[in-house]
């Protein structure tokens, strides 16, 4: 089965130890963070406390994944050359990247789940004993997608700025925008991922981390819109991205310039 | 097989093909052109990286761009030095042989087969990252192989070879050519391409310059004189015989001998026993400098 093939050999490039080893120090430093979290400001409402982490740190470590791992789906084949095998094999070129893209999403959603279970682990000792855990894990894969379909189309449409891009829309935009007055949180994957997830508000919280989850905002969209909105999204920006890439020519870099 | 029919290629302002129109039968052929003739733009174009900007090209009949069934029976060396660093010649084989929708006892088969084919057999389990340019070319020619394609293309496959791999890789295109197949193979390296074929493209800034028998497209070129070196220990004396025949245009003197000009060049093969045997010319030896590629190459680009 030449498809499953392609997932199966995406991901184990996606999951290399070069590149996963990264992701188990950020893992370890976010533990770290939530420890000293909760060692400052000791809280009985742990779910509150979790809420508050899960917003800032792993919701953070999810479109920053999924920004690098995308440039790798096609990005990083025309940049190290490598491209010409695969556009050169008896196989269509919508199913490579929607496989690359699969592999990548479930690659980011590995990497984001083990964030939250040491985020859990921190917070509650036991991650199972998160209640929270089932519906973040559900956001997670759902935000994995979204970001991942994304991310694949601006790096098929911008080539050599897509990664300066879906860097400053991972950081910069999806911090900023969903506290942005008004309706403009709507225009915030991250928004849609917190509807997802029916996390409870993290309003209230105190001390610096309190005061950053609040910069955050109220999340007023519904969890079916939350739904509604990103499996859209996720279909959209899937079919523009394999549409792209089977209509336009894709050269190795040095060749294309 | 493979046809170009008044294919351009444009780069935004800069052209990359202009106006080329030709077929690849089986057999081998030789792509030649100087850097930035169009070479790679012409195999990009056969092997569907990139569409023309006007005309068309043809592979089995069908448009090559984003085609998979054009490349069930198309294979590509392409010239690139590029791998998956990590991965082991074997390893990178069998995954273009998955890619290429084999299973995976087929794929290890066919690897195993091509590796034995290039030579890589033996060394084929160690990481790429660690390979030399040629063991590298030979895995890149591997896996242009795998499906056992109709037409090949290789894109300057000789760059790196040692003689002996030069040499190897020659008795393989060879080989598959005696089987049917259609071979591209471009090159600037002349001398090596004349030792492999004498069915020849030649490009220059983009156009096809010539195309077809090596020695019909040098006979052709009657405006340039045919030059014939002779050595021989009396030249002075040998000049004076050689000068007066009609079709001798002008003699040189060099140290060992002499170098003549002449427009028929076929006139004066024939002639030479004669003039030998019934006038008792001393010849040493006799040879032309403009019996190789690489002076119709000259003639070509530079006339």
């Amino acid at each position: 089965m030449t498809e499953l093939f392609i997932f199966k050999a995406a991901l184990r490039d996606f999951l290399r130890l070069r590149r996963v080893f990264a992701w188990l120090i950020v893992g370890l430093v976010i533990f770290a963070i939530a420890k000293i979290f909760l060692y400052v400001w000791p809280s009985q409402d742990l779910t509150q406390s979790y809420s508050m982490l899960s917003s800032l740190l792993i919701f953070r470590v999810l479109p920053l994944a999924s920004a690098i791992f995308s440039s790798a789906v096609i990005g990083q084949e025309i940049e190290q050359k490598t491209i010409v095998y695969l556009l050169t094999r008896p196989i269509e070129r919508w199913k490579l990247v929607l496989l690359r893209l699969l592999a990548s999403a479930l690659a980011v959603a590995i990497i984001s789940t083990a964030t939250m279970t040491l985020v859990s682990a921190a917070v509650y000792g036991n991650p199972l004993s998160n209640t929270q855990f089932t519906r973040d894990l559900i956001a997670i894969i759902i935000g994995s997608l979204a970001y991942g379909s994304l991310f694949v189309f601006v790096t098929l449409l911008l080539n050599k700025a897509a990664m300066v891009v879906c860097l400053l829309f991972a950081f910069a935009w999806e911090t900023a925008v969903p506290s942005m007055p008004g309706s403009m949180s709507a225009l915030s994957v991250s928004s849609y991922l917190s509807a997802i997830a029916e996390r409870p508000s993290a309003t209230g919280g105190t001390g610096f981390f309190g005061n950053m989850a609040n910069a955050l905002g109220v999340n007023a969209i519904s969890s079916q819109t939350g739904w509604i909105v990103s499996v859209l999204m996720i279909a959209f920006f899937t079919g523009a991205a394999m549409w792209w890439f089977s209509s336009f020519e894709f050269l190795p870099r040095e060749d294309a310039e | 097989m493979i046809e170009l029919i008044n294919a351009s290629k444009w780069y935004g302002q800069v052209i990359g093909l202009n106006d080329v129109t030709c077929r690849v039968e089986p057999g081998v052929t030789a792509l030649l052109g100087m850097n930035g003739a169009g070479k790679s733009t012409m195999m990009k174009l056969v092997t569907g990286q990139v569409r023309p900007t006007t005309g068309q090209v043809l592979v089995n009949g069908e448009d090559p761009f984003a085609n998979p069934n054009v490349f069930r029976k198309l294979g590509y060396c392409p010239e690139i030095d590029n791998f998956y660093e990590w991965q082991t010649g074997r390893q990178f084989v069998y995954g273009m042989a998955r890619y290429s929708g084999f299973t995976h006892t087929e794929a290890t088969n066919r690897t195993q087969v091509v590796l034995d084919e290039v030579g890589m057999a033996d060394r084929c389990d160690r990481k790429i990252a660690g390979y030399s340019k040629g063991m590298r070319q030979r895995i890149k020619l591997a896996q242009a192989m795998l499906n056992d394609p109709d037409a090949i293309l290789l894109d300057e496959p000789l760059n790196g070879l040692d003689p002996v791999g030069r040499r190897e890789l020659m008795d393989l295109l060879k080989i598959l050519a005696d089987r049917g197949k259609s071979i591209l193979v471009s090159s600037h390296i002349l001398f090596e391409v004349e030792q492999m074929t004498r069915s020849i493209l030649l490009l220059h800034r983009g156009r096809l310059m010539a195309a077809g028998d090596l020695r019909v497209i040098r006979e052709l070129i009657d405006k340039y004189p045919h030059r014939v070196r002779i050595e021989t220990p009396e030249p002075r004396e040998v000049a004076k015989r050689l000068v007066a025949l009609p079709y001798v245009l002008s003699v040189q003197f060099d140290r060992d001998g002499l170098e003549l000009q002449t427009r028929e060049p076929s006139k004066f093969y024939n002639e030479i026993p004669a003039l030998v045997l019934d006038e008792n010319i001393p010849l040493t030896s006799f040879s032309s400098p403009d019996n190789n590629l690489e002076s119709i190459f000259r003639y070509l680009v530079n006339g």
